[in-house]
């Protein structure tokens, strides 16, 4: 979250980037996990034949 | 920069003056078709979401009326049995990933930028593809119907081998169809943790946001846990059924329970995915119309996120009759009835902000009131289930049926016509015809309960889920019960027109606040809501006066003091 004072230093521009930024790391982040647990699904299920 | 940039980036290069020198940043939005093909503004995108969601609620409740149809009378009538299990199946897909869920998605849209003074969801762009791959992966899904063997037809919970081994062909599509929509609510819960976690208006922590916006990012987390967990599930069966693997075949050493265990680990957490929102839901509401700020907020935000733990535990009693281990039975039995604590404290959290509240009942709140009794006999109903041995007796009967349908149905779709009527006129600018929707109101509440009130008979007296023909002893009931089901269904017709009405001939609504006593930063701006809202995020003090619970005295001060 970006703080009161912070904000009130930035320009409506800079804080839009500022979160924007912010959004593209989460969205990365969350997405890998998701990513993650899908190929976790798939691989405890394999069995050595 | 690419061609297709988004209001956000039109908005920067309008500040920036990088886009021909003129301010383009509050242009509204584009004229024609192609405005919905394109659009990435979170009111837009909310907008196709709840029309796609209505359009399912149709189809799917057209299919339960051919069900109700069948089941009208013992004995086969209209239709054959491998239609009529096409018809329970695709039923329940189509509710649970056509309707209930882009219904919740939509409001998340509208409502979650507005709630927390942001001007977009944080990424647009995916927003759109999010929504724009339903349709498709819908009709896919629909179409499997017309092709050669039918469509599926082994119920919703698809259990293996019937979804593998004895599919139609048709079922590769199914497949496919699952992957899209998994892939579409991964990606809308990717953007709504992003939204809420980056793009919160300056100074707004997370215990400043109202419940909607909270059980809305639990809900998000619990998609991105158990989403893809379905979509493994899918794969195996492709695998299985296409590329000669055998994970659920015990010829080739696999094994179909595991195919069980692994569609409730997603299926579990599904459940919760589809009430969590409700319950944000219904914390905005009630407050507004009992007058009174929400009671136990902080203790609503724990019991939400604990359900959500929670539902990953439990898991294994929708199979207490697979022949697992007694301790696996106990461990299940007291985990899932451990889930009604959590449960307990949200009802009567909504039950003590309605006590001595200056309650007037206006359409929201019938509605409101209605989910809290009749989400709470189906909460009751769950915790009979849960109960292992009591489940030998109920499992694969009509009382699952009463029971996810009074939480589904008098749960999650009460709370989404509840937030329709309450948000329509700040969305549209226009109020909805308050005595047509009391009646029509009374109607839908009146009939669902004839509808699947005699339901928990019919299983608490052994008739089986999932047929089209049944013995004779259970003809009263069933009778009853489709009768209350065609009312039902009419009552949906009413619906149709009431929003119609109100989106286009409704009384015009210029207060920015509809409900007077409405808290929230939503109701701060203009009514209709402007297409672009929030270019200055709100003061922090005009956060906690909009919040609809009570904040720390302390904290109250140190804001109003600045
Ligand atoms: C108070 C909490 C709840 C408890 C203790 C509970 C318990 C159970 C149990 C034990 C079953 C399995 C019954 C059987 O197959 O024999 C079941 C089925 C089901 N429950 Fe719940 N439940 C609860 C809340 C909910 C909620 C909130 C929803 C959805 C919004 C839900 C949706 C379902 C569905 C869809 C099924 C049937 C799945 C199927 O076999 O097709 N339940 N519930
Ligand atoms: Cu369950």
């Amino acid at each position: 979250m970006i703080s009161k004072e912070e904000a009130s230093q930035m320009s409506e521009q800079e804080l839009l980037e500022r979160q924007r930024q912010g959004a593209r790391r989460t969205a990365t982040i969350i997405g890998l996990i998701a990513f993650g647990i899908f190929m976790l699904t798939l691989f405890l299920n394999l069995k050595p034949s | 920069m690419s061609t297709t940039t988004t209001d956000l980036e039109n908005e920067i290069a309008g500040l920036t003056g990088t886009h021909g020198g003129h301010d383009d940043a509050h242009h509204g939005p584009q004229k024609g078709l192609l405005r919905w093909v394109k659009t990435t503004n979170h009111k837009d995108i909310g907008t196709l979401y709840l029309w796609f969601a209505f359009i399912m609620l149709l189809v799917g409740g057209a299919m339960a009326m051919v069900i109700r149809a069948e089941l009208f009378q013992p004995g086969l009538q209209l239709v054959e049995p491998q239609f009529f299990n096409q018809m329970t199946t695709l039923h329940g897909l189509i509710m649970v990933f056509g309707a209930i869920m882009p219904a919740f998605v939509g409001l998340a849209n509208w409502q979650i930028p507005l709630m927390i003074g942001a001007k977009d969801m944080a990424l647009p762009r995916m927003n759109n593809w999010s929504f724009w791959i339903l349709p498709f992966a819908g009709a896919m899904l629909l179409s499997t119907m017309f092709m050669k063997g039918g469509g599926p037809a082994f119920g919703w919970t698809f259990y293996a081998p019937l979804s593998t081994t004895f599919a139609p062909e048709s079922t590769d599509f199914f497949i496919f169809a699952i992957h899209m929509l998994g892939f579409s609510s991964i990606m809308g819960a990717i953007n709504v943790i992003a939204t809420i976690m980056n793009m919160r208006a300056p100074g707004m922590k997370l215990m400043d946001m109202p419940l909607f916006v909270w059980t809305w990012l639990i809900t998000a987390f619990l998609l991105i846990a158990a989403m893809p967990v379905l979509a493994g599930a899918v794969t195996m069966m492709l695998t299985d059924r296409n590329f000669g693997t055998s994970f659920f075949d015990a010829a080739g050493g696999g094994d179909p329970v595991l195919f069980q265990h692994i569609f409730w680990f997603f299926g579990h957490p599904e459940v919760y995915i589809m009430i969590l929102p409700a319950f944000g839901v219904i914390s905005q509401i009630i407050p507004t119309f009992a007058r009174k700020p929400l009671f136990g907020y902080s203790s609503m935000v724990y019991a939400t996120a604990s359900i959500a733990l929670l539902s990953f535990a439990v898991w294994a009693h929708h199979m207490f009759l697979t022949g697992m281990p007694v301790a696996g039975q106990m461990y299940f039995m007291y985990a899932t009835i451990m889930i009604s604590v959590p449960t307990g404290v949200k009802v009567f959290n909504w039950v003590t902000t309605m006590w001595r509240g200056s309650i007037s009942f206006e359409t929201p709140m019938l509605w409101a009131v209605a989910f809290v009794i009749l989400f709470t006999i189906g909460g009751f109903s769950g915790l009979m289930l849960g109960i292992a041995p009591a489940d030998i007796q109920y499992h694969d009967t009509y009382f699952v049926v009463a029971h996810f349908h009074y939480v589904l149905v008098t749960g999650a779709l009460f709370s989404i016509i509840a937030a329709v009527f309450y948000w329509l006129p700040k969305w549209c600018g226009r109020m909805y015809n308050e005595k047509l929707s009391k009646i029509h109101f009374w109607w839908a509440v009146i009939s669902v309960n004839v509808l699947f009130f005699p339901q928990h008979f019919l299983g608490l007296a052994g008739m089986p889920r999932r047929i089209p023909d049944y013995s004779l002893q259970f003809a009263d009931f069933n009778m009853i019960s489709s009768i209350g089901g065609f009312a039902f269904g009419a009552s949906f017709l009413l619906l149709t027109y009431i929003i119609v009405d109100c989106i286009r001939n409704g009384e015009p609504v210029k207060e920015a606040r509809v409900w007077e006593s409405a808290k929230g930063l939503e109701w701060t701006v203009p009514t209709p809501a402007p297409y672009h809202t929030f270019d200055e995020p709100p003061e922090k003090a005009l956060i906690l006066s909009e919040s609809s619970h009570i904040h720390h005295v302390s904290e109250l001060a140190g804001a109003t003091a600045k």
